[in-house]
């Protein structure tokens, strides 16, 4: 716990020195959008990393959060910050029917039936166009009014963001050692033990999804607040959906702040493709994004903070043990690097031998 | 009177009846032994008593209340524990954590559960192994891990499921001497196990089922010399031996 | 009324053949696959593009472009979909994703991101079926589609090798065994679903017009059969096909063309909920309540 706080303040610290010293517009929009799907993928892995929920759906809760407040406030006039405490409350509800889901689909059934939630989402928002723009969406008007938490300065939404990172982390932070954090990882790992243990599934995967969702509603109507630009393709769209999960991932999802990491080098990746190979050639940054993104994911399927979790002594032990005859290795290990999040597959009758 | 009480279980599943009027009791303070051939339904009653499978008829009876079908976790909370044949465990979490998340079914404060499972590590000679993750461990501390997730639970009753399958006979020893603590602690003990010795040794009564039925129960010596036990089960294992 | 029903079996056929090769992915090696409608969207290109620099008929370049297929098919096994073998779930999802957007971006390297028609004669001519007039692509696609189907459905349950790659599906151990060897049942399964998908993006392309972000829809209706005939099933990517192609017709006609993807997602979330073993499926553990109760 105090390490984690030791490490948030160090972030929180870097961020303000480069809100306060740099006037590279380009690279504080590059750590602005880092930490606002820092927040994001913080707030997928209460579902994904640490309970093995492994939801494709997130871009519903994200455009749950970033319609919610803009919506208010237009039709209804309601104050901006109000509008977003009502966007995580939404988010959080709409994150229930991903709960719903968690409760009776597990693997490949539940990923798919996420994955198709944040496809209806996508399809609600372009076809009540009336109300939502449809597919070109909704600008915001750039004015300078803090208390709708549109800005004239860049830097000020770096604290807006930083603002949000730092309050999912914290929650994350208190949750990870927590009873709650214990039972949501006994759950990841084999929730017929978990259950055999006297944690209960219903409770913890709601409250887990729940969470999960109010922080990807807020992060979402940062989000929009920041872009003044929203619609179904850059909240909702299966792309988006896949991104927090993506981070986390490459980040790694064991700890708290894997998606830190991976929300930093997937945003930095994305941008720096787009100078470095430009847009002369359309297709081949994302060529290279896509080819960058299947080597990571083949090569360091536990991410990179799982990379140095692993101590090199039992690093060394897992090789050494990999090549023995098998009877000599522990009764039935699931191969190394392949049991982490998977648990989550396997089925809660499967109770016999 | 008997802190579980399972009456007239009926289970088929698939057209094949797997339970067939089974019934056994469990007492508080002494070790019953659920023995039987492979196939027999031990595992079965098993998971029906721990709520994983619901019977087609018949009650499980704990503590006087009917809890036929209730959730796991919820007979967990109530103080019904269970190990798996094939042993699950939470299994990228250390010892020390499987242990620390059954601590946590009796109280809310995860230092107290810290405490609690350093306690029980300390008293099955696990400490070298605290902070490993469960599938590192041989088979042999396997088994005493899945013990010790199912005590720091705090049970009643608990079921052991074939703890002894796979060990050496030192490390049978230690699980044997092991499991006749547990009724000085008032937990009633039903044992699955394919042990003879270590069944004889241990237990305090023993039911015999056969193809999902009740075949002869009885204390160890009389169970021994029930000729209808002999001719399904004992002999087979005595040729075999 | 027929009409509807008739365009909706019409949509339905290609929609099969497409779904037949992710349901065989999905339930002889386990893989999901997000990159099943790029190969579909590459057939699209490939055969309109080849038809009109070649200035030959779509049904001989897609013939070419299945060959082409092949060649893909088995590469991409071998490089990537080898490596995911097993892999936890989230592993597959990603590096099928890395591939399909790296398919997408060579696709607007090669073709650009305009949208591609193709006039052909024989496409566009009319024909009539039970008093409905349409567009014989519709019918030759339709047709082609269902055959390819029964076809993959009889070389997997009449044939040796067929029987053989279905025993992989069932158990990859027992199959071992026996002499099978399972990374080749794998080879072929892949290759058979990938050139699948090209054929039918060069089946529909003289019909419907195309470019490189074609593919994530298709991705996505093959995911809804899939689950709606069960992972796995021929039969059910049959059924699953043609029901979906009749539902986005009725949606289409009845309640308003924007609400045909919608519809089906519905269908989609429905059937995974109440019964999600699919319409055809083995029930399988995953169907696990709440209760643990099987
Ligand atoms: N869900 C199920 N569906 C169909 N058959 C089942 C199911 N569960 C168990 N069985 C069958 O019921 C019978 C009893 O199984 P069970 O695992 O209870 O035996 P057991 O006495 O524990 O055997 P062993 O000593 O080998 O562990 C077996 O024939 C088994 O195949
Ligand atoms: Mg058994």
């Amino acid at each position: 716990m105090k390490n984690r706080l030791i490490i948030l303040a160090a972030v929180s610290a870097a961020a303000i020195l480069i809100a306060l010293t740099s006037d590279n517009r380009f690279f504080i929009d590059t750590v602005i959008l880092a930490l606002i799907f820092a927040g994001f993928a913080t707030a997928w892995n209460f579902a994904g990393g640490m309970t093995g929920l492994f939801s494709l759906g997130h871009g519903g809760l994200f455009a749950v959060g970033a319609y919610t407040p803009v919506l208010l406030r237009e039709y209804f006039g309601v104050p901006t910050l109000v509008g977003v405490l009502l966007a995580a409350v939404f988010a959080t509800l709409a994150a229930l029917l991903i709960g719903a889901m968690s409760l009776r689909l597990r693997g490949h059934y539940f990923a798919l039936a996420t994955l198709a939630f944040t496809v209806i989402v996508t399809i609600l928002l372009t076809n009540f166009g009336s109300v939502t723009g449809g597919d070109e969406g909704i600008s915001l008007p750039f004015a300078n009014s803090p208390m709708d938490l549109i800005f004239q300065e860049k830097t000020s939404y770096l604290y807006l963001a930083l603002g949000l990172y730092i309050i999912t982390t914290l929650t994350a932070i208190i949750v990870i050692d927590s009873k709650l954090g214990f039972q949501m990882r006994a759950l990841r790992e084999d929730e017929v033990t978990a259950r055999s243990m006297g944690v209960s599934a219903l409770r913890t995967k709601l409250i887990a999804v729940m969470m999960s969702g109010f922080f990807s509603g807020l992060a979402g109507a940062v989000f929009a607040h920041y872009t003044l630009y929203i619609t179904p393709g850059n909240t909702a769209a299966v792309a988006v959906s896949l991104q927090p999960a993506l981070m986390a991932i490459i980040g790694g999802m064991a700890g708290v702040f894997g998606p830190l990491v991976g929300a930093f080098l997937i945003t930095l990746l994305k941008q720096q493709l787009i100078t470095v190979i430009g847009a002369d050639i359309p297709g081949l940054s994302n060529a290279f994004y896509g080819g960058l993104l299947l080597l990571s994911i083949l090569v360091l399927p536990n991410g990179l903070i799982g990379l140095g979790k692993l101590p090199p002594l039992q690093r060394a032990r897992n090789w050494i043990a990999s090549r023995l005859p098998p009877r000599h290795r522990a009764e039935s290990a699931p191969p190394p690097g392949d049991h982490d999040s998977s648990g989550s597959t396997r089925s809660t009758t499967e109770v016999n031998k | 009177m008997s802190i579980l009480s399972v009456q007239n279980i009926n289970l088929a599943r698939g057209g094949l009846k797997i339970l067939d009027n089974l019934s056994l009791e469990a007492q508080a303070g002494h070790v019953t032994s659920v023995i039987g051939p492979n196939g027999a339904g031990k595992t079965t009653i098993f998971n029906v008593i721990s709520g994983f499978m619901r019977p087609d008829s018949g009650a499980v009876v704990y503590d006087g209340r009917n809890v036929t079908s209730m959730l796991p976790e919820k007979l967990c909370n109530m103080g019904l524990a269970r190990t798996f044949q094939r042993v699950r465990g939470l299994p990228s979490l250390s010892v020390r954590d499987n242990i620390v998340v059954g601590a946590l079914n009796r109280t809310s404060s995860v230092r107290q559960a810290k405490k609690e499972a350093d306690a029980l590590i300390e008293e099955l000679d696990l400490g070298e192994y605290r902070d490993q993750s469960a599938t590192s461990l041989s088979i042999g501390t396997r088994k005493i891990v899945e013990v010790a997730r199912v005590l720091s639970t705090g049970p009643n009753v608990v079921l052991l499921d074939e703890v002894m399958g796979g060990l050496g006979p030192s490390e049978v020893n230690i699980m044997v001497e092991f499991i006749r603590k547990l009724p000085e602690r008032g937990i009633a003990v039903l044992l699955v196990e394919h042990h003879m010795e270590a069944v004889m040794s241990v237990s305090d009564h023993i039911v015999v089922i056969n193809r999902g039925r009740n075949l002869a129960e009885g204390t160890p010596t009389e169970v021994a010399q029930d000729p209808g036990v002999i001719e399904a089960y004992l002999g087979s294992e005595a040729s075999n031996a | 009324m027929l009409d509807v029903i008739i365009y909706g079996l019409l949509a339905g056929g290609v929609l099969s053949l497409v779904a037949v090769g992710l349901t065989l992915i999905f339930g002889i090696m386990d893989i999901t696959n997000f990159a099943h409608g790029e190969f579909m969207m590459l057939g699209m290109l490939g055969t309109a593009t080849v038809s009109i620099s070649l200035g030959v008929s779509p049904y001989v370049a897609v013939l070419l472009v299945a060959i082409a297929g092949i060649v893909m098919g088995v590469v991409i096994h071998f490089v990537i979909i080898k490596q995911t073998l097993g892999k936890s779930l989230y592993v597959q999802v990603f590096a099928t994703f890395g591939l399909s957007i790296l398919l997408q971006s060579i696709a607007t390297m090669i073709f650009g991101t305009k949208y591609i028609a193709l006039d052909d004669p024989l496409a566009s001519s009319r024909v009539n079926i039970f008093g409905t007039d349409v567009e014989a692509a519709k019918l030759i696609a339709f047709v082609v589609g269902i055959a390819l189907v029964i076809g993959i459905w009889f070389w997997l349950n009449k044939t040796r090798q067929g029987r053989e790659i279905r025993a992989v599906a069932q158990d990859t151990y027992a199959a071992r065994v026996v002499g099978i060897r399972p990374g080749r049942a794998y080879v072929i399964i892949f290759t058979v679903g990938v050139v699948f998908a090209v054929i039918a993006g060069g089946l529909v392309v003289p019909s419907q017009i195309a470019n490189a972000y074609s593919g994530t829809t298709f991705t996505l209706i093959s995911f809804v059969i899939v689950v709606l005939g069960g992972f796995g099933s021929v039969p059910g990517a049959l059924v699953g096909g043609l029901s979906i192609g009749l539902v986005q017709a009725f949606t289409g006609v009845y309640i308003g063309t924007q609400w045909q993807q919608a519809s089906i997602f519905v269908i989609f979330v429905l059937v995974l909920l109440l019964r999600p073993q699919g319409l055809f499926g083995r029930k399988s553990g995953d169907s696990a309540l709440v209760g643990g109760h099987e």
